[in-house]
């Protein structure tokens, strides 16, 4: 018989083929059961606009780079594999970064040195050496996606609620990914925080301790919800 | 033996070289196409900076309404120093100016001072500085509330004399722990009125 840690079994069964996006949201999701990659994530996650960009940034690169990688798998010898993950994902994380100092360099500010940080995430390099290195591009695709909208559904709960409860009102900052001249998108966001509002309000939530706290009562709820035989 | 091992060491290496050529060919790419929005963002910054030393009223373009004036030394540089001039209904209401405090511990100061027309001092804040963190960099004004002091003071209130620190004999306090910093700052905002004073008529 051979023993495994949790940890070890999870990381196994993401690794076995064809998951359904329920099986990646609740069984293998990166942020709440892999616990990998977390620290760039959870730091700008303060904020439900913030954590739709990083998980808006985090998808784009994880997505071509994986593409990319699962399309010349059998060109990368396996001994320099990881140094060529990183090169593919610095140049795309680099461009992005040079395009949101264009045209939105204020995102660009709060994000701060996050968003260089995603070039080596560990969630990032390790799905391409388990998973898209091994893969076509057929399954690695969806893999991808279904692991990216994992990825931002919790981001932007986690930021929601984070928001939410740090400063009672949600949405604050809008004009930073939608930009000033959006009207529309201003409107909304009044309706937004005019309507949505927390009458509690508890800082702490939008630093950096809270973030792991909401991250762990976001695991025990999802547990209790989904899982409550599994212990 | 070791012909093969060299030879496979170097086919390993290929990909990699061709992959780092296109990855700097990629982003060359980026960079070109995003230098042009990337510099109007900074100007727009610079100028925001400009106008936030300038809390009066005016109705002109203060930014382009500038000009360039080389005082040799009296405003803290040998180069051309800006002059942003705001106007309402064509009456001068005041300026921004940006002059050096050239004595700073580690190196130059590079400060944004608006003045209004009479030569009280609307607001100061420093655009570039070297200053040692924890220590110089005190008088910035994201980091303490210093820089506010300046607000309202002027030569005909306060003499030039009187424009430095006490333990210089002036009659300004300074940020403890960044005397040198203070100092330097002082001087320049003092030597900057006293040249809008000397040249004040020909500025408008």
């Amino acid at each position: 018989m051979v023993i495994q840690s949790k940890q070890q079994a999870n990381h196994n069964e993401a690794n076995s083929s064809d998951e359904s996006f329920s099986v990646i949201l609740l069984r293998q999701n990166p942020l709440l059961v892999q616990l990998i990659g977390l620290s760039p994530l959870l730091a700008v996650s303060y904020s439900l606009v913030n954590s739709l960009a990083t998980g808006l940034i985090f998808s784009v690169v994880f997505l071509i780079t994986s593409i990319l990688v699962s399309i010349s798998r059998r060109l990368i010898p396996a001994e320099i594999s990881v140094p060529c993950y990183v090169i593919i994902t610095t140049t795309i994380v680099t461009s992005i970064d040079f395009i949101l100092q264009a045209w939105r360099p204020e995102l660009r500010e709060v994000l701060w040195i996050y968003l260089p940080i995603i070039a080596a995430n560990c969630l990032i390099i390790d799905r391409l050496q388990v998973f898209a290195a091994q893969n076509p591009l057929i399954r690695t695709i969806p893999h991808v996606l279904f692991n990216c909208l994992a990825v931002l559904l919790v981001l932007m709960i986690l930021g929601a609620s984070r928001e939410l409860i740090g400063t009672g009102a949600l949405f604050q900052d809008a004009h930073l990914l939608f930009g000033l001249d959006e009207t529309a998108i201003i409107q909304a966001e009044s309706i937004v925080t005019d309507n949505v509002t927390s009458p509690i309000t508890f800082s702490l939530a939008t630093l950096p301790a809270g973030a792991f706290i909401f991250l762990g009562l976001l695991i025990a709820l999802k547990q209790l919800i989904f899982q409550p035989d599994n212990p | 033996m070791k012909q093969s091992s060299f030879s496979s060491a170097l086919l390993q290496t290929l990909p990699l070289t061709i992959m780092l050529l296109i990855a700097v060919l990629l982003i060359s790419l980026v960079v070109a196409m995003t230098e042009e929005p990337i510099k109007q963002v900074e100007t727009e910054r610079h100028y925001r900076f400009i106008r936030s030393v300038m809390p009066l009223d005016y109705d002109n373009d203060m930014v382009t309404d500038m000009l360039e004036i080389n005082a040799v030394g009296d405003l803290g540089t040998d180069q051309a120093v800006p002059f942003y001039r705001a106007r309402k209904q064509g009456k001068p209401v005041g300026l921004v100016l940006l002059p050096v405090a050239a004595d700073g511990y580690n190196g130059p100061i590079k400060l944004a001072l608006g003045i209004d027309y009479e030569g009280n001092v609307l607001g100061v804040k420093i655009m570039e500085h070297s200053e040692t963190t924890g220590f110089g960099e005190l008088i910035h004004q994201d980091k303490s509330n210093w820089l506010m002091t300046f607000r309202g003071k002027s030569l005909n209130k306060l003499p030039k004399d009187e424009w430095y620190i006490s333990s210089d004999g002036g009659s300004i306090d300074g940020v403890s722990g960044a005397s040198i910093s203070s100092a330097a700052v002082m001087k320049a905002i003092a030597n900057s009125l006293a040249y809008y004073r000397r040249i004040r008529d020909s500025l408008y």
